[in-house]
Protein backbone atom coordinates (compact mmCIF):
# COMPACT_ATOMS: atom_id res chain seq x y z
CA UNK A 1 0.00 0.00 0.00
CA UNK A 2 2.78 2.39 0.98
CA UNK A 3 4.68 1.51 -2.16
CA UNK A 4 1.55 2.19 -4.19
CA UNK A 5 1.19 5.72 -2.75
CA UNK A 6 4.87 6.49 -3.29
CA UNK A 7 4.70 5.53 -6.94
CA UNK A 8 1.43 7.39 -7.42
CA UNK A 9 2.86 10.63 -6.03
CA UNK A 10 5.90 10.28 -8.28
CA UNK A 11 3.61 9.97 -11.31
CA UNK A 12 1.58 13.00 -10.24
CA UNK A 13 4.70 15.13 -9.85
CA UNK A 14 5.74 14.35 -13.42
CA UNK A 15 2.31 15.28 -14.64
CA UNK A 16 2.29 18.68 -12.99
CA UNK A 17 5.66 19.38 -14.57
CA UNK A 18 4.41 18.55 -18.05
CA UNK A 19 1.27 20.66 -17.62
CA UNK A 20 3.30 23.65 -16.51
CA UNK A 21 5.34 23.43 -19.70
CA UNK A 22 2.70 25.41 -21.60
CA UNK A 23 1.43 27.89 -19.04
CA UNK A 24 -0.88 30.06 -21.17
CA UNK A 25 -2.45 27.01 -22.72
CA UNK A 26 -2.96 25.45 -19.30
CA UNK A 27 -4.62 28.61 -17.98
CA UNK A 28 -6.97 28.77 -20.95
CA UNK A 29 -7.85 25.13 -20.46
CA UNK A 30 -8.73 25.73 -16.83
CA UNK A 31 -10.91 28.72 -17.73
CA UNK A 32 -12.61 26.62 -20.41
CA UNK A 33 -13.45 23.88 -17.93
CA UNK A 34 -14.93 26.50 -15.61
CA UNK A 35 -17.09 27.85 -18.43
CA UNK A 36 -18.23 24.32 -19.18
CA UNK A 37 -19.30 23.86 -15.57
CA UNK A 38 -21.39 27.01 -15.72
CA UNK A 39 -23.30 26.19 -18.89
CA UNK A 40 -25.64 23.45 -17.63
CA UNK A 41 -26.23 25.44 -14.49
CA UNK A 42 -27.18 28.39 -16.69
CA UNK A 43 -29.95 26.37 -18.34
CA UNK A 44 -31.37 25.35 -14.96
CA UNK A 45 -31.12 28.95 -13.77
CA UNK A 46 -32.81 30.39 -16.87
CA UNK A 47 -35.60 27.84 -16.94
CA UNK A 48 -36.52 28.28 -13.31
CA UNK A 49 -37.02 31.99 -13.71
CA UNK A 50 -40.24 30.97 -15.44
CA UNK A 51 -41.42 27.63 -14.12
CA UNK A 52 -41.91 26.14 -10.68
CA UNK A 53 -40.92 22.56 -11.37
CA UNK A 54 -39.74 20.21 -14.09
CA UNK A 55 -41.71 16.99 -13.86
CA UNK A 56 -42.23 16.56 -10.14
CA UNK A 57 -38.92 18.18 -9.23
CA UNK A 58 -38.43 21.59 -7.68
CA UNK A 59 -35.42 23.80 -8.33
CA UNK A 60 -33.50 22.57 -5.29
CA UNK A 61 -34.25 18.94 -6.03
CA UNK A 62 -32.96 19.32 -9.58
CA UNK A 63 -29.84 20.93 -8.15
CA UNK A 64 -29.35 18.08 -5.70
CA UNK A 65 -29.36 15.56 -8.58
CA UNK A 66 -27.11 17.71 -10.71
CA UNK A 67 -24.63 18.42 -7.91
CA UNK A 68 -24.35 14.79 -6.87
CA UNK A 69 -23.90 13.55 -10.44
CA UNK A 70 -21.14 16.12 -10.98
CA UNK A 71 -19.27 14.96 -7.88
CA UNK A 72 -19.27 11.32 -8.97
CA UNK A 73 -18.32 12.25 -12.53
CA UNK A 74 -15.58 14.55 -11.27
CA UNK A 75 -13.95 11.99 -9.00
CA UNK A 76 -14.02 9.44 -11.79
CA UNK A 77 -12.55 12.04 -14.12
CA UNK A 78 -9.74 12.75 -11.62
CA UNK A 79 -8.35 9.31 -11.05
CA UNK A 80 -9.62 7.22 -13.94
CA UNK A 81 -8.80 9.12 -17.10
CA UNK A 82 -5.86 7.21 -18.46
CA UNK A 83 -8.12 4.38 -19.57
CA UNK A 84 -9.21 6.70 -22.39
CA UNK A 85 -5.68 6.70 -23.72
CA UNK A 86 -5.67 2.91 -23.62
CA UNK A 87 -8.88 2.82 -25.63
CA UNK A 88 -7.78 5.42 -28.16
CA UNK A 89 -4.08 4.88 -28.62
CA UNK A 90 -2.05 2.63 -26.35
CA UNK A 91 -2.87 -0.54 -28.19
CA UNK A 92 -2.71 1.05 -31.61
CA UNK A 93 0.81 2.43 -31.12
CA UNK A 94 2.03 -0.59 -29.18
CA UNK A 95 2.88 1.29 -25.98
CA UNK A 96 0.50 -0.96 -24.07
CA UNK A 97 3.35 -3.45 -23.87
CA UNK A 98 4.98 -1.12 -21.32
CA UNK A 99 2.38 -2.13 -18.76
CA UNK A 100 3.08 -5.79 -19.28
CA UNK A 101 6.76 -5.62 -18.38
CA UNK A 102 6.51 -3.41 -15.27
CA UNK A 103 6.42 -4.86 -11.74
CA UNK A 104 3.08 -3.23 -10.90
CA UNK A 105 -0.38 -4.71 -11.55
CA UNK A 106 -1.57 -3.51 -14.96
CA UNK A 107 -4.78 -1.80 -13.91
CA UNK A 108 -3.22 0.10 -11.02
CA UNK A 109 -0.44 1.21 -13.31
CA UNK A 110 -2.98 2.54 -15.80
CA UNK A 111 -4.79 4.41 -13.05
CA UNK A 112 -1.64 5.84 -11.51
CA UNK A 113 -0.07 7.02 -14.72
CA UNK A 114 -2.37 9.96 -15.14
CA UNK A 115 -4.10 12.23 -12.68
CA UNK A 116 -6.51 14.47 -14.54
CA UNK A 117 -6.70 17.84 -12.81
CA UNK A 118 -9.68 18.84 -14.96
CA UNK A 119 -11.91 16.90 -12.62
CA UNK A 120 -11.39 19.35 -9.75
CA UNK A 121 -13.77 21.84 -11.35
CA UNK A 122 -16.54 19.28 -11.51
CA UNK A 123 -15.98 18.13 -7.95
CA UNK A 124 -15.83 21.62 -6.45
CA UNK A 125 -18.85 23.00 -8.31
CA UNK A 126 -20.74 19.77 -7.71
CA UNK A 127 -20.02 19.95 -3.98
CA UNK A 128 -21.08 23.59 -3.78
CA UNK A 129 -24.37 22.93 -5.58
CA UNK A 130 -25.04 19.78 -3.59
CA UNK A 131 -24.50 21.49 -0.26
CA UNK A 132 -26.55 24.53 -1.28
CA UNK A 133 -29.46 22.37 -2.40
CA UNK A 134 -29.28 20.12 0.63
CA UNK A 135 -29.45 23.07 3.04
CA UNK A 136 -32.38 24.61 1.16
CA UNK A 137 -34.31 21.37 1.05
CA UNK A 138 -33.71 20.95 4.77
CA UNK A 139 -33.18 17.20 4.58
CA UNK A 140 -31.07 15.47 7.20
CA UNK A 141 -29.45 12.16 6.32
CA UNK A 142 -28.33 11.11 9.78
CA UNK A 143 -25.36 8.81 10.27
CA UNK A 144 -27.07 5.84 8.63
CA UNK A 145 -28.07 8.02 5.69
CA UNK A 146 -24.55 9.22 5.12
CA UNK A 147 -23.30 5.66 5.21
CA UNK A 148 -25.87 4.65 2.63
CA UNK A 149 -24.90 7.61 0.49
CA UNK A 150 -21.26 6.61 0.87
CA UNK A 151 -22.12 3.13 -0.36
CA UNK A 152 -24.07 4.52 -3.32
CA UNK A 153 -21.17 6.80 -4.10
CA UNK A 154 -18.76 3.91 -4.14
CA UNK A 155 -21.11 1.93 -6.40
CA UNK A 156 -21.38 4.90 -8.76
CA UNK A 157 -17.62 5.08 -9.10
CA UNK A 158 -17.49 1.34 -9.69
CA UNK A 159 -20.09 1.59 -12.45
CA UNK A 160 -18.14 4.32 -14.21
CA UNK A 161 -14.97 2.28 -13.81
CA UNK A 162 -16.58 -0.86 -15.20
CA UNK A 163 -18.17 0.81 -18.19
CA UNK A 164 -14.95 2.53 -19.17
CA UNK A 165 -12.91 -0.61 -18.62
CA UNK A 166 -15.24 -2.81 -20.65
CA UNK A 167 -15.39 -0.41 -23.59
CA UNK A 168 -11.63 0.11 -23.53
CA UNK A 169 -11.14 -3.67 -23.50
CA UNK A 170 -12.87 -3.86 -26.89
CA UNK A 171 -9.70 -2.27 -28.25
CA UNK A 172 -7.84 -5.55 -27.66
CA UNK A 173 -9.80 -6.92 -30.59
CA UNK A 174 -10.41 -3.79 -32.66
CA UNK A 175 -7.05 -2.05 -31.94
CA UNK A 176 -8.78 1.22 -31.08
CA UNK A 177 -12.12 1.73 -29.38
CA UNK A 178 -12.04 5.41 -28.45
CA UNK A 179 -15.12 6.25 -30.51
CA UNK A 180 -17.17 3.51 -28.94
CA UNK A 181 -15.99 4.60 -25.49
CA UNK A 182 -17.02 8.18 -26.18
CA UNK A 183 -20.48 7.19 -27.35
CA UNK A 184 -21.17 4.91 -24.41
CA UNK A 185 -19.71 7.34 -21.91
CA UNK A 186 -21.70 10.25 -23.35
CA UNK A 187 -24.90 8.46 -22.33
CA UNK A 188 -24.16 9.63 -18.79
CA UNK A 189 -25.27 13.12 -19.85
CA UNK A 190 -28.79 11.85 -19.21
CA UNK A 191 -28.00 11.46 -15.52
CA UNK A 192 -27.43 15.17 -14.96
CA UNK A 193 -31.19 15.45 -14.56
CA UNK A 194 -33.59 13.08 -12.81
CA UNK A 195 -34.43 10.30 -15.18
CA UNK A 196 -38.22 10.36 -15.04
CA UNK A 197 -38.51 13.91 -16.41
CA UNK A 198 -37.70 12.52 -19.85
CA UNK A 199 -40.92 10.48 -19.75
CA UNK A 200 -39.60 7.85 -22.07
CA UNK A 201 -40.19 4.21 -21.26
CA UNK A 202 -37.39 2.88 -23.44
CA UNK A 203 -34.81 5.36 -22.22
CA UNK A 204 -35.68 4.74 -18.59
CA UNK A 205 -35.27 0.99 -18.78
CA UNK A 206 -32.18 1.28 -20.93
CA UNK A 207 -30.49 3.40 -18.29
CA UNK A 208 -31.55 1.12 -15.43
CA UNK A 209 -31.05 -2.35 -16.85
CA UNK A 210 -28.76 -2.21 -19.87
CA UNK A 211 -26.31 0.62 -19.33
CA UNK A 212 -26.92 1.28 -15.65
CA UNK A 213 -26.01 4.94 -15.43
CA UNK A 214 -29.22 5.40 -13.41
CA UNK A 215 -27.46 3.56 -10.58
CA UNK A 216 -24.74 6.20 -10.54
CA UNK A 217 -26.67 9.23 -9.44
CA UNK A 218 -30.39 8.87 -10.00
CA UNK A 219 -31.31 6.13 -7.54
CA UNK A 220 -29.05 7.40 -4.75
CA UNK A 221 -30.79 10.79 -4.69
CA UNK A 222 -34.26 9.42 -5.41
CA UNK A 223 -33.76 7.15 -2.38
CA UNK A 224 -33.55 10.19 -0.13
CA UNK A 225 -36.16 12.37 -1.85
CA UNK A 226 -38.93 9.93 -2.76
CA UNK A 227 -40.74 7.02 -1.12
CA UNK A 228 -40.60 3.39 -2.17
CA UNK A 229 -43.83 3.51 -4.18
CA UNK A 230 -42.23 6.00 -6.46
CA UNK A 231 -39.10 3.91 -6.91
CA UNK A 232 -41.10 0.71 -7.35
CA UNK A 233 -42.85 2.32 -10.27
CA UNK A 234 -39.53 3.18 -11.83
CA UNK A 235 -38.01 -0.24 -11.41
CA UNK A 236 -41.10 -1.94 -12.76
CA UNK A 237 -41.41 -4.32 -9.80
CA UNK A 238 -42.74 -3.89 -6.30
CA UNK A 239 -40.61 -4.23 -3.22
CA UNK A 240 -41.60 -3.77 0.37
CA UNK A 241 -38.54 -2.61 2.25
CA UNK A 242 -37.00 0.70 1.32
CA UNK A 243 -33.55 -0.71 2.00
CA UNK A 244 -33.89 -3.28 -0.76
CA UNK A 245 -32.90 -0.57 -3.22
CA UNK A 246 -29.45 -0.60 -1.62
CA UNK A 247 -29.19 -4.33 -2.26
CA UNK A 248 -30.35 -3.83 -5.83
CA UNK A 249 -27.74 -1.13 -6.49
CA UNK A 250 -25.01 -3.23 -4.92
CA UNK A 251 -26.04 -6.30 -6.90
CA UNK A 252 -26.03 -4.53 -10.27
CA UNK A 253 -22.68 -2.93 -9.46
CA UNK A 254 -21.02 -6.24 -8.58
CA UNK A 255 -22.50 -7.85 -11.69
CA UNK A 256 -21.19 -5.11 -13.92
CA UNK A 257 -17.80 -4.98 -12.28
CA UNK A 258 -17.25 -8.72 -12.62
CA UNK A 259 -18.43 -8.74 -16.23
CA UNK A 260 -16.08 -5.94 -17.22
CA UNK A 261 -13.13 -7.49 -15.40
CA UNK A 262 -13.86 -10.74 -17.20
CA UNK A 263 -13.93 -8.95 -20.56
CA UNK A 264 -10.70 -7.16 -19.74
CA UNK A 265 -9.01 -10.45 -18.81
CA UNK A 266 -10.19 -12.09 -22.03
CA UNK A 267 -8.85 -9.11 -23.94
CA UNK A 268 -5.47 -9.28 -22.25
CA UNK A 269 -5.15 -12.90 -23.21
CA UNK A 270 -6.03 -11.96 -26.77
CA UNK A 271 -3.57 -9.06 -26.88
CA UNK A 272 -0.95 -9.10 -29.56
CA UNK A 273 1.50 -6.23 -29.81
CA UNK A 274 1.12 -4.31 -33.05
CA UNK A 275 4.20 -3.95 -35.19
CA UNK A 276 6.76 -1.11 -35.17
CA UNK B 1 -9.69 30.33 -62.26
CA UNK B 2 -10.53 26.85 -63.54
CA UNK B 3 -6.88 25.96 -63.38
CA UNK B 4 -6.65 26.85 -59.71
CA UNK B 5 -9.86 25.01 -58.90
CA UNK B 6 -8.34 21.93 -60.51
CA UNK B 7 -5.17 22.47 -58.53
CA UNK B 8 -6.91 22.58 -55.17
CA UNK B 9 -9.59 19.98 -55.90
CA UNK B 10 -7.04 17.27 -55.16
CA UNK B 11 -7.06 18.27 -51.50
CA UNK B 12 -10.84 18.16 -51.45
CA UNK B 13 -10.91 14.69 -52.96
CA UNK B 14 -8.34 13.44 -50.49
CA UNK B 15 -10.31 14.79 -47.57
CA UNK B 16 -13.44 13.01 -48.82
CA UNK B 17 -11.52 9.76 -49.14
CA UNK B 18 -10.11 10.19 -45.66
CA UNK B 19 -13.64 10.26 -44.28
CA UNK B 20 -14.48 7.00 -45.97
CA UNK B 21 -11.35 5.24 -44.83
CA UNK B 22 -12.90 4.82 -41.39
CA UNK B 23 -16.45 3.70 -42.01
CA UNK B 24 -16.90 2.19 -38.59
CA UNK B 25 -15.86 5.47 -37.03
CA UNK B 26 -18.44 7.37 -39.08
CA UNK B 27 -21.21 5.03 -37.96
CA UNK B 28 -20.23 5.36 -34.31
CA UNK B 29 -20.20 9.15 -34.51
CA UNK B 30 -23.71 9.04 -35.91
CA UNK B 31 -24.79 7.32 -32.71
CA UNK B 32 -22.95 9.92 -30.72
CA UNK B 33 -25.03 12.59 -32.41
CA UNK B 34 -28.20 10.66 -31.69
CA UNK B 35 -27.44 10.60 -27.99
CA UNK B 36 -26.83 14.34 -27.92
CA UNK B 37 -30.01 14.84 -29.90
CA UNK B 38 -32.13 12.74 -27.56
CA UNK B 39 -30.75 14.43 -24.44
CA UNK B 40 -31.62 17.86 -25.78
CA UNK B 41 -34.97 16.79 -27.18
CA UNK B 42 -36.28 15.11 -24.05
CA UNK B 43 -34.92 17.76 -21.73
CA UNK B 44 -36.53 20.69 -23.54
CA UNK B 45 -39.70 18.72 -24.04
CA UNK B 46 -39.92 18.22 -20.27
CA UNK B 47 -39.18 21.87 -19.58
CA UNK B 48 -41.81 23.18 -21.98
CA UNK B 49 -44.39 20.68 -20.79
CA UNK B 50 -43.81 21.81 -17.23
CA UNK B 51 -44.92 25.25 -18.36
CA UNK B 52 -47.98 24.03 -20.26
CA UNK B 53 -46.44 23.62 -23.71
CA UNK B 54 -45.06 27.11 -24.29
CA UNK B 55 -42.45 29.45 -22.84
CA UNK B 56 -43.15 33.13 -23.62
CA UNK B 57 -44.60 33.09 -27.11
CA UNK B 58 -42.49 30.14 -28.25
CA UNK B 59 -44.39 26.88 -28.63
CA UNK B 60 -42.81 23.56 -27.72
CA UNK B 61 -42.98 22.42 -31.34
CA UNK B 62 -41.13 25.46 -32.58
CA UNK B 63 -38.46 25.23 -29.93
CA UNK B 64 -37.88 21.52 -30.42
CA UNK B 65 -37.40 22.03 -34.13
CA UNK B 66 -34.97 24.82 -33.25
CA UNK B 67 -32.99 22.45 -31.01
CA UNK B 68 -32.93 19.66 -33.58
CA UNK B 69 -32.18 21.95 -36.49
CA UNK B 70 -29.41 23.53 -34.44
CA UNK B 71 -27.74 20.15 -34.09
CA UNK B 72 -27.96 19.49 -37.82
CA UNK B 73 -26.54 22.92 -38.61
CA UNK B 74 -23.77 22.34 -36.13
CA UNK B 75 -22.78 19.00 -37.60
CA UNK B 76 -22.87 20.41 -41.11
CA UNK B 77 -20.61 23.30 -40.09
CA UNK B 78 -18.28 21.06 -38.09
CA UNK B 79 -14.69 22.14 -38.73
CA UNK B 80 -11.51 20.39 -37.66
CA UNK B 81 -9.12 22.65 -39.54
CA UNK B 82 -7.94 24.39 -36.36
CA UNK B 83 -6.76 21.15 -34.80
CA UNK B 84 -5.01 19.94 -37.93
CA UNK B 85 -3.19 23.26 -38.44
CA UNK B 86 -2.12 23.37 -34.81
CA UNK B 87 -0.94 19.78 -35.08
CA UNK B 88 1.08 20.58 -38.20
CA UNK B 89 2.68 23.52 -36.45
CA UNK B 90 3.54 21.55 -33.33
CA UNK B 91 4.98 18.63 -35.25
CA UNK B 92 6.83 20.87 -37.69
CA UNK B 93 5.09 19.43 -40.76
CA UNK B 94 3.81 22.87 -41.66
CA UNK B 95 7.23 23.58 -43.18
CA UNK B 96 6.44 21.08 -45.94
CA UNK B 97 3.33 23.05 -46.82
CA UNK B 98 5.16 26.35 -46.79
CA UNK B 99 7.69 25.40 -49.44
CA UNK B 100 5.13 24.11 -51.91
CA UNK B 101 3.64 26.30 -54.63
CA UNK B 102 0.19 26.81 -53.25
CA UNK B 103 -1.64 29.11 -50.92
CA UNK B 104 -1.93 27.64 -47.44
CA UNK B 105 -5.31 29.24 -46.77
CA UNK B 106 -6.85 28.07 -50.05
CA UNK B 107 -5.46 24.61 -49.49
CA UNK B 108 -7.13 24.37 -46.10
CA UNK B 109 -10.39 25.64 -47.52
CA UNK B 110 -10.29 22.95 -50.19
CA UNK B 111 -9.68 20.37 -47.47
CA UNK B 112 -12.54 21.68 -45.38
CA UNK B 113 -14.96 21.39 -48.32
CA UNK B 114 -13.85 17.80 -48.66
CA UNK B 115 -14.53 17.05 -44.99
CA UNK B 116 -17.98 18.57 -45.29
CA UNK B 117 -18.83 16.59 -48.42
CA UNK B 118 -17.66 13.45 -46.69
CA UNK B 119 -19.67 14.11 -43.57
CA UNK B 120 -22.93 14.84 -45.39
CA UNK B 121 -23.48 11.11 -45.81
CA UNK B 122 -23.16 10.42 -42.10
CA UNK B 123 -25.41 13.40 -41.46
CA UNK B 124 -28.35 11.90 -43.32
CA UNK B 125 -29.43 9.42 -40.58
CA UNK B 126 -29.54 12.35 -38.18
CA UNK B 127 -31.71 14.35 -40.57
CA UNK B 128 -34.08 11.41 -41.09
CA UNK B 129 -34.49 10.79 -37.35
CA UNK B 130 -34.90 14.51 -36.72
CA UNK B 131 -37.54 14.63 -39.43
CA UNK B 132 -39.61 11.95 -37.73
CA UNK B 133 -39.22 13.58 -34.34
CA UNK B 134 -40.21 17.12 -35.19
CA UNK B 135 -41.16 17.24 -38.86
CA UNK B 136 -38.44 19.87 -39.43
CA UNK B 137 -41.02 22.08 -41.06
CA UNK B 138 -39.75 25.43 -42.32
CA UNK B 139 -41.83 28.53 -41.99
CA UNK B 140 -41.96 29.74 -45.56
CA UNK B 141 -40.15 29.38 -48.87
CA UNK B 142 -38.67 32.81 -48.31
CA UNK B 143 -37.28 31.70 -44.94
CA UNK B 144 -35.81 28.62 -46.58
CA UNK B 145 -34.00 30.75 -49.15
CA UNK B 146 -32.67 33.08 -46.48
CA UNK B 147 -31.56 30.01 -44.53
CA UNK B 148 -29.54 28.71 -47.47
CA UNK B 149 -27.81 32.08 -47.85
CA UNK B 150 -27.21 32.26 -44.11
CA UNK B 151 -25.73 28.81 -43.77
CA UNK B 152 -23.23 29.50 -46.54
CA UNK B 153 -22.18 32.70 -44.81
CA UNK B 154 -21.92 30.78 -41.54
CA UNK B 155 -19.74 28.19 -43.28
CA UNK B 156 -17.28 30.90 -44.27
CA UNK B 157 -17.20 32.37 -40.77
CA UNK B 158 -16.64 28.98 -39.17
CA UNK B 159 -13.81 28.20 -41.56
CA UNK B 160 -12.05 31.54 -41.16
CA UNK B 161 -12.46 31.51 -37.41
CA UNK B 162 -10.95 28.04 -37.06
CA UNK B 163 -8.17 28.97 -39.44
CA UNK B 164 -7.39 31.93 -37.19
CA UNK B 165 -7.40 29.83 -34.00
CA UNK B 166 -5.24 27.13 -35.54
CA UNK B 167 -2.65 29.66 -36.63
CA UNK B 168 -2.42 31.03 -33.10
CA UNK B 169 -0.52 27.82 -32.38
CA UNK B 170 2.49 29.57 -33.94
CA UNK B 171 2.62 31.51 -30.68
CA UNK B 172 1.11 29.24 -28.04
CA UNK B 173 2.47 25.93 -29.46
CA UNK B 174 0.19 23.64 -27.49
CA UNK B 175 -3.40 23.75 -28.74
CA UNK B 176 -5.31 22.10 -25.93
CA UNK B 177 -6.65 24.87 -23.71
CA UNK B 178 -7.66 27.18 -26.52
CA UNK B 179 -9.62 24.43 -28.24
CA UNK B 180 -11.47 23.60 -25.03
CA UNK B 181 -12.17 27.29 -24.54
CA UNK B 182 -13.56 27.55 -28.07
CA UNK B 183 -15.86 24.57 -27.54
CA UNK B 184 -17.28 25.65 -24.23
CA UNK B 185 -17.69 29.35 -25.02
CA UNK B 186 -19.32 28.34 -28.30
CA UNK B 187 -21.94 26.28 -26.46
CA UNK B 188 -23.13 29.24 -24.42
CA UNK B 189 -22.98 32.06 -26.96
CA UNK B 190 -23.87 30.27 -30.20
CA UNK B 191 -27.43 29.42 -29.25
CA UNK B 192 -26.59 25.74 -28.78
CA UNK B 193 -27.31 25.84 -25.05
CA UNK B 194 -30.47 27.84 -25.55
CA UNK B 195 -31.76 30.18 -28.23
CA UNK B 196 -30.25 33.65 -27.95
CA UNK B 197 -33.65 35.32 -28.05
CA UNK B 198 -34.48 33.48 -24.81
CA UNK B 199 -31.80 35.55 -23.07
CA UNK B 200 -33.57 38.73 -24.14
CA UNK B 201 -37.01 37.37 -23.33
CA UNK B 202 -35.95 36.57 -19.77
CA UNK B 203 -34.27 39.97 -19.63
CA UNK B 204 -37.34 41.89 -20.79
CA UNK B 205 -40.28 39.95 -19.45
CA UNK B 206 -39.66 39.89 -15.74
CA UNK B 207 -39.51 36.86 -13.55
CA UNK B 208 -42.13 34.70 -11.97
CA UNK B 209 -41.45 32.69 -8.82
CA UNK B 210 -37.67 32.61 -8.85
CA UNK B 211 -36.35 30.20 -6.21
CA UNK B 212 -33.21 32.14 -5.26
CA UNK B 213 -33.71 35.40 -3.32
CA UNK B 214 -32.08 37.73 -5.84
CA UNK B 215 -33.34 41.15 -6.94
CA UNK B 216 -35.38 40.77 -10.11
CA UNK B 217 -33.54 43.59 -11.85
CA UNK B 218 -30.18 41.92 -11.31
CA UNK B 219 -31.32 38.64 -12.85
CA UNK B 220 -32.87 40.48 -15.80
CA UNK B 221 -29.69 42.46 -16.32
CA UNK B 222 -27.63 39.28 -16.14
CA UNK B 223 -29.53 37.56 -18.94
CA UNK B 224 -29.71 40.71 -21.03
CA UNK B 225 -25.93 41.01 -20.74
CA UNK B 226 -25.51 37.42 -21.88
CA UNK B 227 -27.62 38.24 -24.93
CA UNK B 228 -25.60 41.34 -25.73
CA UNK B 229 -22.30 39.48 -25.35
CA UNK B 230 -23.62 36.87 -27.78
CA UNK B 231 -24.04 39.54 -30.41
CA UNK B 232 -20.54 40.88 -29.77
CA UNK B 233 -18.99 37.46 -30.41
CA UNK B 234 -18.93 35.66 -33.76
CA UNK B 235 -20.49 32.46 -32.40
CA UNK B 236 -24.13 33.43 -32.84
CA UNK B 237 -23.45 34.09 -36.54
CA UNK B 238 -22.15 30.52 -36.84
CA UNK B 239 -25.16 28.70 -35.49
CA UNK B 240 -28.01 30.78 -34.13
CA UNK B 241 -28.62 32.95 -37.20
CA UNK B 242 -29.21 30.18 -39.78
CA UNK B 243 -31.11 27.95 -37.36
CA UNK B 244 -33.34 30.73 -36.10
CA UNK B 245 -34.13 31.88 -39.64
CA UNK B 246 -35.11 28.36 -40.66
CA UNK B 247 -37.36 27.77 -37.68
CA UNK B 248 -38.90 31.21 -37.71
CA UNK B 249 -37.42 32.44 -34.42
CA UNK B 250 -36.31 35.41 -36.48
CA UNK B 251 -39.20 35.99 -38.85
CA UNK B 252 -39.27 39.68 -39.63
CA UNK B 253 -37.64 40.31 -43.04
CA UNK B 254 -35.86 43.41 -41.80
CA UNK B 255 -34.43 41.47 -38.84
CA UNK B 256 -33.31 38.66 -41.11
CA UNK B 257 -31.44 41.14 -43.29
CA UNK B 258 -29.77 42.68 -40.24
CA UNK B 259 -28.61 39.24 -39.12
CA UNK B 260 -27.27 38.44 -42.57
CA UNK B 261 -25.49 41.79 -42.52
CA UNK B 262 -23.83 40.86 -39.22
CA UNK B 263 -22.67 37.63 -40.80
CA UNK B 264 -21.14 39.48 -43.74
CA UNK B 265 -19.39 41.79 -41.29
CA UNK B 266 -17.85 38.82 -39.48
CA UNK B 267 -16.63 37.33 -42.75
CA UNK B 268 -14.83 40.55 -43.69
CA UNK B 269 -13.47 40.95 -40.17
CA UNK B 270 -12.19 37.36 -40.00
CA UNK B 271 -10.72 37.57 -43.49
CA UNK B 272 -8.68 40.59 -42.43
CA UNK B 273 -7.66 38.89 -39.20
CA UNK B 274 -6.55 35.68 -40.92
CA UNK B 275 -4.47 37.60 -43.47
CA UNK B 276 -2.87 39.67 -40.73
CA UNK B 277 -2.05 36.71 -38.50
CA UNK B 278 -0.76 34.70 -41.45
CA UNK B 279 1.62 37.43 -42.58
CA UNK B 280 2.88 37.93 -39.02
CA UNK B 281 3.25 34.20 -38.49
CA UNK B 282 5.27 33.73 -41.66
CA UNK B 283 7.81 36.28 -40.41
CA UNK B 284 8.31 34.85 -36.95
CA UNK B 285 7.93 31.17 -37.69
CA UNK B 286 9.91 28.65 -35.66
CA UNK B 287 9.82 25.11 -36.94
CA UNK B 288 9.91 22.57 -34.16
CA UNK B 289 11.56 19.21 -34.49
CA UNK B 290 12.99 17.89 -37.70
Amino acid sequence: MFKFLRIYSAFIKQQIKSLMEYKIDFMMGMIALGVNQISTFLVIFAVFTQIKAIGSYSFNEILLFYGYSQIVRGIDHLYNDNIWVVGWNKIKDGSFSNYLVRPIPILSHIVMERFQFDGFGEVLIGLAIFIYAKINLGIAFGLAGWMVLGFFFFCGLAIYFSIKLATAAIAFWTVSSGELMSVIYEVNTFTKFPLDIYKNFFLKNFLIYILPFAIVSYFPIAYFLRDQNFISNLLGFRYYHRELLIVFVGFVTVLFYCASRFLWRMGLRHYNATGS
Amino acid sequence: MIKSILKYSGFTLNAVKEQYAYKFRAIIWTFYNFILLFVQYFLWNAIFEANGGALYDISVKKYLSYVVMGMITNSFLHCLIDGSIAEEIKSGNVSMNLIKPYNYIYMNFAKQIGYTLGSVISLSPLIIVAFFMTGLSFVSVQALLFFIVSIFLAYMIVFLFNMFLGMLAFWITNYWGLRLLKWHVFVIFSGELMAINMFFKIGNNGISNFPIPLPEAAVQLFFKTLGIISYCLPFQAMNYTPTAIYTGMINDTRQILVHLGVQVFWIIFMLGLVRLVWSKAKNQITILGG
